[in-house]
């Protein structure tokens, strides 16, 4: 193949990316039949107790809370829980956008390495999501003790010892382990379409293999990005295992908060307002992601 | 959440009438119970698997019961099972100051012969006193020349300094040591007096490390992490097995009981009420204590225990204990909660 002929496949493959993906398949009647199992049970293990759970936002109530919306004012009023609510959306934030940084170059190799490689890769992702969510937050208690591997590093090259247990870099750190995969697997799929010969075509234009990085391939990346970003944000937003064995009290997030009211206090109520303001910050999540997918696709068909 | 519901599917084990340890206890008269059946719900791990041999095994055979064996639930999935009028546990082990406040509600009233039970620690008419256990303080002989000889030393940075770490849970021993490391005596501490107690606290917050779980403590005071911590004694017995260093001192340490009781809306309040009456006698308690460090809730002869766990045994200190006062407990522990909660957000 020729230069010229690589570049003329160029803007269609963008396409590909950009745009074929948007297009639906034609709706048949059988199809529709074949998703009532699945909402079937959506409706009776998912839908019915949370909406259960969430009514309790407006239906039960420890005092002082008595009736009406006290729940959530009692959850917003409280400057305790507004910090904890404010640091739970930082960490998640901070999860997203540091596992979103660690993720790319892995997922950018498996596009570009061989089927073997990229099997052993995957496999590599996989058994780590397959370990017991227990064994590998305990495995990170093993590596982040006192006296643990890390420690026993810095010490060997003068450092000081750090106390990593109890501190939110412990917690962000546990928590991107557990969401790795998924940052990488939406990503990957998206890397795995881009054409890359599409950079090929810029920097044969001139552009600096930064630029062309940039320009090109960065904003067909986006989607992937983003949902894996997306992804992990609202997953991170109920992790509870993780910031309990690795964090601190003084750390404490949202999921702490609700297993504190829920579980030990009885207040179904209070648990169930928190739970709806963390659905609500979810769902803005999704829909601004959305939003901002749209117009990176947009982006992409354009270039 | 979901893993704790899990687990307590998971945790559904038949013990049955297989071939136990017939215990001196059993030798008592027992109702013959055959083709009934039971739910027991304990706190899991070393107690219970102990608890399954002092007591459900002699318990089953004796009477031909079938015992099934699950986690307890806390007071909030009690309530809320039986707000669904569908309980699942018959015999519940739960803290004494919940039975407390909830007998007559929440749980059932028993009618059994309590002559062999602690009259200082039978305190409702529902449950049964069992497992007394203290909040030690635990710490690292090696480090200190002068063994500290209370648990308000806990908060002496100047004397014994170290890192020291305790649970944010609110009854776990921290009040009390806060109120005795600021000059409260022993016999002054209940009523507890909060805003003191958390002033306290708070005035020591940086040198203190908290955990959410005792399994994170035991095990970083075995490891060195922790110099210092405040733990039920039991696991500052196992922590000691792994690091000998690790000593404590039962000074003032809090200590209270558990009730196994009746939940109401229990479907076999017959086979429990036969077991609750097979608890609170001294040979079956005593059964328990010889295997696992916790103390008794009747009264009778000493139990046979090896030499290591009688240093870590609480009723070896009998006159050095702080009893806590599970009445104030019970009434308060939700505001403590919240107010503690409250001091280590911020």
């Amino acid at each position: 193949m020729t230069r010229a002929t690589d570049i003329a496949i160029g803007p269609s493959a963008g396409e590909a990316v950009g745009g074929s993906r948007r297009q639906l398949r034609p709706w048949r009647p059988g199809t529709s039949v074949m998703v009532v199992p699945v909402l079937i049970l959506l409706g009776v293990v998912f839908v019915y107790p949370t909406s259960i759970f969430l009514l309790r936002a407006f239906t039960h109530f420890n005092p002082p809370q008595v009736a009406g919306l006290d729940n959530l004012v009692w959850f917003l009023g409280d400057e305790t829980n507004r910090i904890i609510l404010v640091r739970t959306f930082t960490v998640a934030s901070m999860c997203a956008v540091l596992t979103a940084i660690v993720a790319f170059p892995y997922a950018y190799c498996m596009t570009v390495i061989g089927p073997r490689g990229r099997t052993i890769m995957l496999g590599v992702l996989l058994l780590s999501m397959f370990l017991g969510i227990l064994l590998r937050n305990f495995a990170w208690v093993i590596l982040l003790q006192y006296q643990g591997p890390l420690n026993d590093i810095l010490d060997a090259i003068g450092l000081d010892r750090i106390r990593f247990l109890g501190t939110a870099p412990a917690v962000v750190m546990g928590m991107m382990h557990i969401l790795f995969p998924f940052m990488v697997l939406p990503l990957y799929s998206v890397l795995n379409g881009i054409d890359r010969r599409l950079v090929l075509a810029a920097q044969s234009m001139g552009a600096t293999p930064m630029r062309a990085f940039r320009q090109v391939y960065l904003p067909l990346a986006m989607p992937g990005i983003i949902a894996g970003a997306l992804l992990v944000f609202v997953l991170a937003l109920g992790f509870f295992i993780t910031p309990a064995l690795l964090g601190s009290p003084r750390q404490a997030l949202m999921s702490q908060l609700m297993f504190l009211q829920f579980d030990l206090q009885a207040a179904f109520g209070r648990a169930g307002a928190m739970a709806i303001v963390l659905l609500i910050i979810a769902m803005v999540f999704v829909i601004l992601s959305n939003i901002v997918q749209r117009r990176s696709r947009a982006y992409g068909d354009a270039s | 959440m979901t893993s704790r519901k899990a687990s307590f599917a998971a945790g559904l084990v038949v013990t049955a009438s297989l071939a136990g340890i017939v215990s001196g206890a059993a030798a008592q008269s027992l109702p013959d119970l055959s083709g009934q059946s039971f739910v027991f719900a304990g706190f899991g791990g070393d107690l219970q698997s102990n608890q399954d041999i002092a007591w459900l095994q002699p318990f089953a055979e004796a009477t031909g019961v079938t015992v099934l064996q699950t986690d307890a639930p806390n007071s909030a999935a009690l309530a809320t099972q039986q707000e669904a009028g569908n309980v699942t546990v018959d015999v519940i082990q739960i803290e004494a100051s919940v039975v407390d406040a909830n007998c007559g509600d929440m749980f059932v009233e028993v009618e059994i012969d309590r002559s062999e039970l602690n009259s200082d620690l039978d305190t409702n008419a529902c449950g049964v006193p069992v497992v007394k256990f203290s909040f030690v303080l635990a710490y690292n002989a090696s480090l200190y020349d002068t063994a500290p000889t209370s648990i308000g030393d806990f908060f002496n940075t100047e004397e014994f300094p170290g890192v020291r770490v305790a649970t944010s849970f609110a009854n776990a021993g921290l009040i009390e040591a806060a109120l005795l490391a600021d000059g409260v005596a022993p016999s002054d501490i209940y009523p507890v007096d909060l805003d003191r107690a958390l002033a306290r606290i708070d005035a020591s917050q940086d040198a203190i490390e908290f955990r959410d779980s005792f399994a994170i403590i035991q095990d970083g005071i075995a490891s060195g992490e922790f110099d210092m911590a405040l733990i039920p004694n039991g696991r500052a017995l196992n922590a000691s097995l792994i690091n000998p260093d690790v000593q404590v001192t039962f000074g003032n340490a809090v200590t209270l009981f558990d009730n196994v009781a009746i939940p109401a809306g229990a479907e076999n309040i017959e086979a429990a009420t036969a077991f609750l009456q097979y608890t609170a006698t001294h040979s079956t308690q005593v059964a328990l204590a010889e295997r696992f460090p916790y103390g008794v809730g009747t009264v009778g002869p000493a139990p046979n225990l090896s030499e290591e766990a009688i240093s870590f045994f609480p009723d070896t200190y009998t006159d050095q204990l702080l009893v806590q006062d599970t009445d104030w407990w019970g009434e308060n522990i939700a505001e403590v909660r919240e107010r503690v909660n409250a001091l280590f957000a911020q």
